[in-house]
């Protein structure tokens, strides 16, 4: 039975261009030469490594989405176990919906999405939304304006009253998340 | 949900709210959002993110690790 895999691997950058092409052309020769097909790849090209791997601190990545007989992984482990310019590899069933790499192959190896969290990422890790705090503060402001026009209004003049009110709104949610990002900063008591 | 002195939202699940339903280990500055400083990972508890997304992510995270996308320990801390 015919399974879609998923590898990705680091070569070793340190070698002329030549090698790497040719290192991560061989993965693509072993997955087709025993029966399988390629159905993406991607190269994300030389990056930093989050850690040190055998001193190296730059990698060369690869990523071929294939599909084919399980019998081909123990060949591709083989081989990535035995050559050199292989410094680290991971050899994965797929586990994304199939249908997304027929109609829009993109998608997968770009990323599922993140949009509309960017816009909200600002202190990053801390993924509960800037969004809906944002919304509430001007919810709380559009309701604080009605009374404080009338305010204004009323005390005919006193126009300091409206601003004052609108803007304490601001900083007690701030607050609120201050206290919230202490929380995760000290994630060993937790 | 309670509000305990007002101070309790609501949290929602980010990857049910913008329908994503598969999370690429390969990607970094989302996965970046949901480690500590240090390098591990934020509980749900914490982060709002619904179980089934939660385990993705938490698999995604390790393979992360696996292939140097993100660090075990971040590098200021070993």
């Amino acid at each position: 039975m015919h399974r879609i895999y998923e590898t990705t691997f680091i070569v070793n950058p340190q070698t002329d261009n030549a090698s790497i092409e040719q290192s991560v052309r061989a993965v693509g020769d072993l997955i087709t030469g025993n029966g399988g097909k390629i159905i993406k790849q991607d190269h994300m090209g030389t990056r930093r490594l989050a850690y040190e791997i055998e001193g190296l601190t730059q990698g060369y990545y690869a990523t071929f989405i294939f599909e084919s007989e399980p019998k081909v992984l123990p060949i591709l482990e083989r081989h990535f176990k035995l050559e050199d310019p292989y410094i680290r590899h991971l050899l994965i069933k797929f586990d994304g919906d199939p249908r997304w790499l027929e109609d829009e192959p993109q998608e997968v190896i770009e990323k599922p999405e993140p949009a509309p969290m960017q816009s909200t990422s600002g202190s990053g890790r801390r993924p509960e939304g800037n969004e809906a705090r944002e919304s509430k503060v001007e919810t709380a402001r559009r309701e604080t304006r009605p009374v404080a026009e009338q305010v204004e209004k009323d005390t005919a003049g006193d126009a300091e009253v409206a601003p004052k009110v609108t803007s304490e709104a601001a900083p007690e949610k701030a607050e609120v998340a201050d206290e919230k990002k202490e929380k995760l900063t000290d994630g060993d008591e937790l | 949900m309670a509000f305990f002195g007002g101070k309790k939202r609501k949290k929602v699940c980010r990857f049910k709210e913008n329908g994503i339903k598969f999370i690429d280990y390969k990607d970094e500055r989302l996965l970046r959002r949901f480690i500590t400083e240090r390098g591990k990972i934020v509980p749900r508890r914490i982060t709002g993110t619904c179980a089934p997304m939660q385990r993705k992510l938490t698999t995604a995270i390790k393979r992360a690790r696996h292939l140097a996308i993100l660090p075990f320990v971040s590098e200021s801390y070993r």
